[in-house]
């Protein structure tokens, strides 16, 4: 579905990512994780030709995505972002149609009865049918999320990336939303990459994880591969304690306040 | 649900174009000189000429009301398009600056008599050619490897606005008399222009500014979102963003040259229209062109006519009814909201 070559990319003369090299494979669940300012976010740019590589290729299904335009890249990916807030009033149903936009042929302005069909299809599928006359800025950051997801559904594409879909939202918010991405990636058979501050989703969920580190990919490889002790402390600088879910049997991190390791050196 | 929408843009699009006739009515009615409708009807059908009838409707008030319509029509829609590129509803036509150099250019144009030779064409063509030289100068700095950078562009812009503003006061203040008033008659804006050729070119710029912001009516609503949203549903963002922002300033640009600095419209038109008929750019341009048009028409009326036979720049009609009209609106969708 997508591969990445040799990657090197970045914000005019300061490299954000050095050398990335990997492959994400039909149908795969794969996540990104990293410390803060490890180069997650641009990379993701970097997939949907926000910002140009500095060196290396991105291939999207056999593509140079350097030969495709916007509008084709957007027929193929489609982004939920970590979302800003809007300064004017759009309602959900407007907002979801948008993801019609990459379909539309020139000269083309208003919807068409294939367009509707979708867009409703979406968001029956994300639970937001309900919410569709509400304005977005009216919505909590979990119900605005699952709009955004509708929104990106309604592009019909065949790799969906998610940018830190969790952040700021309550623990019930946080399964929802990924309970509905590996649903998507289950039952419809989209690929998804999805970015991620927490370890355990990210166990939880993901068929295979990508570690970031200051630029560089430091580990690719399953849960069980990637999230190790030491692993876990060389790149975050942190210590933990790594066991298994004892429901899903899924690779758990338990963090180790710093306060109980001081005591621990005291005794030892 | 899409047949719905069509139907709403249409009435919405429908309901304008009757309150802009309506507005045109009245203001082919009500001068110094009342004509009544009956009388306006039978000039029209029977094109008789010789008549004063005829000649205060052709010669004075139909040029008006196709300028009014031009002027108005222009700095909405310039408000609307940067209001969307900026994603700010403050931002307003003359925010960039690009007035502020059209009225540079005039009052240097007054002050050194250059308008005595060819006094009508002199000082829109320098109007003109002030704010064209600022879009450039406000571009080519806010671009940076080919992206326009839109804060960078708004702050610029802003700056300009005070450097035009600051000039402007410095040649005022070493102007003479009559140089004074005619640079303070112009700067409160004003319909009445003689020359029918540049009414007719700035209304057909006016029409050009409805047919290409239409064109990128959807990419405007993509704007809302976010660039990068935008970038993400497949628009080309930095070359729809370099068309609009060029369009608007022509729009702005050529409105100033001729009508002076009209207030109020290019921010609270849109704003009134987004109230009523929401954020969607596919009726939201048309709609504020129209009621913008019918806006300063109507505004124009009053101002010739509230204490004739002395006429009141138009600026003050338009900033005193444009602003409580826009608070009683505000007022009664926050009512509505709760």
């Amino acid at each position: 579905m997508l591969k990445i070559e040799n990657l090197t990319c970045g914000y005019d003369t300061k490299f954000v990512l050095n050398n990335i090299n990997f492959e994400l494979y039909d149908g795969e669940l794969l996540g990104i994780i990293g410390p803060n300012g490890s180069g997650k976010t641009t990379l993701l740019r970097a997939i949907t030709k926000v910002i140009q590589p500095i060196r290396g290729n991105i291939i999207l299904e056999k593509e140079n995505i350097n030969k495709l335009t916007t509008k084709q890249i957007a027929q193929k990916i489609a982004v939920v972002s970590q979302s800003s807030d809007i300064e004017f009033d759009i309602t959900v149903e407007e907002l979801v149609y948008m993801g019609r936009i990459p379909f539309r042929k020139k000269l083309q302005f208003f919807e068409t009865k294939h367009d509707e069909e979708i867009v409703n299809k979406s968001l029956i599928m994300t639970d937001v049918i309900k919410l569709s006359k509400r304005y977005i800025n009216e919505l909590s950051g979990g119900e605005r999320q699952l709009v955004y997801i509708a929104k990106a559904l309604a592009q019909e594409p065949k790799l969906l990336i998610l940018d830190e879909p969790t952040s700021h939202l309550d623990i019930s918010h946080q399964v929802k939303i990924l309970d509905l991405v590996k649903k998507l990636n289950n039952e419809n058979k989209l690929t998804v990459i999805v970015v991620l501050h927490d370890l355990n989703l990210a166990s939880e969920y993901c068929d295979r994880l990508i570690l970031l580190n200051n630029g560089i990919l430091h580990k690719i490889g399953t849960p069980e591969e990637v999230l190790t002790y030491q692993i876990i402390e060389d790149v975050f600088k942190t210590t933990v304690v790594v066991g298994k879910s004892p429901v899903t049997h899924n690779i758990y991190v338990y963090i180790v306040p710093q306060k109980y390791l001081s005591e621990q050196k005291k005794l030892n | 649900m899409i047949n719905k929408k069509i139907i709403f843009y249409f009435s919405w699009l429908l309901i304008s174009l009757l309150i802009l006739l309506i507005v045109i009515i009245i203001s082919l009615c009500i001068g110094s000189s009342g004509i009544l409708l009956k009388d306006i009807i039978n000039v029209l059908l029977t094109k008789r000429v010789g008549t004063v009838e005829h000649s205060i409707i052709f010669d004075i008030r139909v040029p008006r009301i196709i300028l009014g319509f031009a002027v108005g029509s222009s700095l909405s829609i310039s408000g609307v398009i940067l209001q969307g590129i900026f994603r700010n509803p403050l931002v307003e036509p003359y925010t960039l600056g690009i007035s502020g150099g059209a009225a540079f250019a005039i009052c240097l144009n007054i002050l050194l008599g250059l308008n005595k030779e060819n006094m009508l064409l002199s000082i829109p063509i320098s109007g003109f050619l002030g704010s064209i030289l600022v879009l450039l100068i406000i571009y080519l700095l806010s671009t940076r490897k080919g992206i326009l950078k839109i804060n960078q562009l708004l702050l610029t812009g802003v700056m300009i606005s005070f450097i035009a503003s600051s000039l402007i006061m410095f040649i005022m203040s070493i102007s003479r008399l009559e140089d004074l008033h005619q640079i303070i008659h112009w700067t409160m804006g004003s319909l009445e222009e003689p020359n029918l050729l540049l009414i007719k070119i700035i209304f057909f710029i006016s029409l050009l500014g409805y047919f290409v912001s239409y064109f990128f009516s959807v990419e405007l609503n993509t704007f809302l979102l976010g660039e990068e949203e935008a970038i993400h549903l497949g628009i080309n963002v930095n070359r729809v963003k370099k068309i609009l922002f060029v369009l608007a300033s022509l729009l702005t640009g050529s409105a100033v040259s001729v009508a002076g600095i009209i207030g109020f419209v290019g921010l609270v038109i849109p704003h009134l229209v987004r109230i009523i008929v929401g954020n969607d750019h596919r009726i939201l341009i048309i709609c504020s062109g129209i009621i913008g048009a019918a806006f300063l028409i109507l505004s124009d009326t009053i101002a010739r006519t509230i204490i004739a036979p002395v006429e009141l720049p138009v600026g003050v009609i338009t900033g005193i009814i444009g602003g409580s009209t826009f608070i009683y609106f505000l007022y009664k969708r926050n009512l509505y909201k709760k």
